[in-house]
């Protein structure tokens, strides 16, 4: 029997904040560190009790709760505490870093790709690295090529790194739950335009798996896969689609890594065709292995090529008038799907 | 069956008495709450005195009659179950004059009613002195009632910055200073009461008597859990999203099913409150711990709790009378957490019973 659990309306920002202050309460190794994620809150020369909380204000309130010990400011210096949350992890912290936008990874490469995601394997499974990486992915926001690029394929292409991206507030309280109790080191991407989405979030105790797709709609005519904001995207061009007869199924990816290619197979089993909708780059990025992948494995099942919804391979623009050229879209979805099921 | 006195208001600082003019209902009538059933009138102004509950009306005072203020002009036989009237939102609109008054840096809204030795009323989270509009003041008789709104409450300042208890004593104490009033009894509603307490356990000096409602030393981990959510709930979302848990956790089941007029006043409080502010103070709420302070509070001590308190329930002021050499607990029956609007008159007795036994 199904169990009914109570929900509430809020912000995807909230959902995190819950996930994060629900975890805190229950294992006290739980920490946060980044840039102003505490902000001036607590500190009586700077005092502002409402104060940052992170550049979008997601754990604003936390510091109060649990103190400066457990929630910290860190320079800005990414490569230092990315560094430092990987050593608080190995002594057995569970610690959570704020990485303000992902476009800021590259000073922090060598704590992810050569340390957090090999010690595991370096010690026979003797040592883990149980840690988070919350950061921003996405463009919209005008705030140009350094601020607004989706980097999951990067983190996907190192093994021992899990790569999560939740497109509404249920799944990123799940999911966030999820990465901290997972003994891995995760990289939860947060797409920027998406904090102030509302939706329905379970309260209390709620866990997404890692590693599993939703579908979020289904339908028998074509797949749109989609991931983050690419599966808001694919269920309102479902919709669209749906006005010209084209009964198309949805599945929100919600984990980039590991992949859950069985869901994506059966799904193209079922329709025959698949439209990948990504964010990311298209060279060597997620549309591109998606469609690899059902290349090799599902090839008998397709009807027509698979449909490619992606930027072009180029920075993100900052004239607002190229990026929202650039930027995946419901309309893009649906003229892909259109022409992959040849109507 | 209550019977509810109709009483001489105090229409303004200076009246002592006035005239009733005509009763539009007469004895055996059945009024209704908030219907207008007698015309009194003073030196200055006519007013109207309006039913306080639904019921059947006896006339005491003959027209034309002149009578002091407190007097009693009639009573009303309420009938079972009835409705009471929602008062005026501020003690301005039932005769006292709003002032505001600088203290700690910040502007107070202050409300002083009658003369005598000074009572001051400390209202909770999410309200303003309006909560104490239901009291019966002229039934505290040789007293001054003084009511505030805390610091981001009611028409108060909002300062940014977390709220704490040494923030808001230090507020009293500026608006005591203010006043001119060296010494008195403090009545503190939830959070008001840990204001009170850490009041008196600073400046015992100050304090003639205390008379802790509702309130607590600190709350059990789940409240204070609850306390954070909300902060966060407000933060995000603004005072809507926890409006119908605070009136939830603020009154008793039954009132909340009787009496949806004045639920409605508390909640319009509450939707115009500052969010930030509220929040400020709820973290304030979830990690006050005043237990190492209790012994340090000397003075006579009313401590009063709602039967049915579910927020800060019974055996947090029995916790409270443990602490307190020489506190008394006093549980009023048929109340939630929200004494002062639930129980009026019951808390209205105790008050004047504390002030008496203090005076003498």
């Amino acid at each position: 029997m199904a169990v009914q659990m109570k929900t509430k309306t809020v912000t995807f920002a909230e959902a995190i904040n819950e996930a994060i202050r629900l975890e805190m309460r229950r294992n006290s190794r739980v920490i946060l560190m980044g840039e102003d994620v505490a902000g001036g809150a607590t500190l009586e020369h700077l005092e502002d009790d409402e104060a940052w909380g992170g550049v979008f204000g997601v754990t604003k309130g936390l510091v109060q709760e649990f103190g400066r010990e457990r929630i910290r400011d860190t320079p800005i210096s990414e490569s230092a505490y990315i560094g430092a949350a990987v050593g608080a992890a190995a002594t057995g912290m569970v610690p959570i870093a704020e990485l303000m936008f992902c476009s800021f990874i590259g000073s922090c490469m060598d704590s992810l790709l050569n340390q957090s995601s090999k010690i595991r394997y370096m010690f026979g499974g003797k040592a883990s690295i149980p840690m988070v990486v919350r950061t921003i992915i996405g463009g919209g926001f005008r705030a140009a090529a350094q601020h607004a690029q989706t980097l999951y394929p990067i983190f996907a292409h190192i093994p021992g790194l899990k790569v999560v991206a939740a497109s509404n507030p249920a799944d990123a309280k799940g999911l966030l739950t999820a990465a901290l109790r997972d003994g891995n080191p995760v990289i939860f991407c947060e797409h920027i335009a998406l904090y102030q989405v509302k939706g329905e979030m379970p309260e209390g105790e709620y866990v997404v798996p890692i590693g599993k797709a939703a579908i979020t709609r289904e339908g028998k005519d074509i797949t749109l896969v989609g991931v983050s904001m690419t599966a808001r995207h694919a269920l309102a061009a479902a919709e669209e689609l749906a006005k010209d007869g084209i009964d198309a199924e949805v599945v929100d990816l919600r984990t980039v890594s590991p992949l859950d290619e069985t869901t994506i197979l059966n799904s193209v089993a079922k329709t025959g065709r698949l439209v990948v909708a990504d964010e990311s780059n298209p060279m060597c990025g997620l549309a591109t292995y998606i469609a690899g992948i059902v290349a090799s494995k599902g090839f008998s099942s397709l009807h027509a090529p698979v449909g490619l919804v992606t930027p072009p391979h180029s920075p993100v623009p900052f004239s607002p008038v190229l990026e929202d050229a650039y930027l995946p879209s419901p309309e893009k979805i649906v003229a892909a799907a259109r022409a992959v099921s040849g109507k | 069956m209550d019977v509810i006195n109709i009483i001489m208001p105090k229409l303004g600082m200076t009246m002592t008495a006035g005239k009733v003019v005509r009763w539009h209902k007469q004895s055996g009538d059945t009024v209704t709450a908030g219907e207008p059933i007698c015309e009194v009138e003073t030196d200055k102004l006519n007013s109207e005195i309006e039913a306080e509950v639904t019921g059947v009306l006896t006339v005491l005072a003959e027209e034309g009659g002149e009578l002091g203020v407190g007097a009693t002009l009639g009573q009303i036989s309420a009938t079972e179950g009835a409705e009471r009237k929602a008062p005026a939102t501020t003690g301005a609109e039932a005769g006292g004059e709003l002032e505001t008054i600088s203290a700690n840096g910040i502007k107070l809204a202050v409300q002083r009613i009658g003369t005598g030795s000074p009572l001051i009323l400390i209202h909770g989270l999410a309200s303003s002195m309006g909560l104490w509009a239901w009291l019966d003041q002229s039934q505290l008789e040789g007293v001054q009632v003084v009511s505030y709104d805390l610091r981001g409450h009611g028409a108060s300042g909002r300062p940014v910055g977390a709220h704490t208890l040494a923030k808001h004593m230090t507020d009293l104490v500026g608006l005591l200073a203010a006043l001119d009033i060296e010494k008195a009894t403090f009545v503190g509603f939830s959070l008001g009461g840990m204001i009170a307490m850490e009041l008196a356990a600073a400046y015992p000096e100050r304090v003639t008597s205390l008379a802790l409602l509702d309130t607590t030393a600190g709350f059990p981990q789940a409240t204070r859990d609850m306390f954070f959510e909300l902060a966060s709930t407000a933060s995000f979302n603004g005072m809507a999203a926890i409006a119908d848990t605070l009136i939830e956790r603020t009154f008793s089941a039954q009132f909340l099913a009787t009496n949806p007029k004045i639920v409605a006043t508390v909640r319009k409080g509450m939707l115009t409150s500052d969010a930030s502010s509220i929040a400020a103070a709820a973290r304030m709420v979830a990690k006050v711990d005043l237990s190492p302070r209790l012994s340090q509070i000397r003075c006579p001590t009313l401590v009063l709790v709602g039967a049915n308190d579910q927020l800060a329930p019974p055996e947090l002021s029995e916790a409270l009378i443990t602490g307190i050499q020489g506190g008394q607990l006093q549980v009023i029956a048929d109340s939630g957490h929200a004494t002062p609007v639930e129980q009026p008159a019951a808390v209205t007795t105790a008050l004047a019973n504390l002030i008496k036994s203090s005076a003498s």
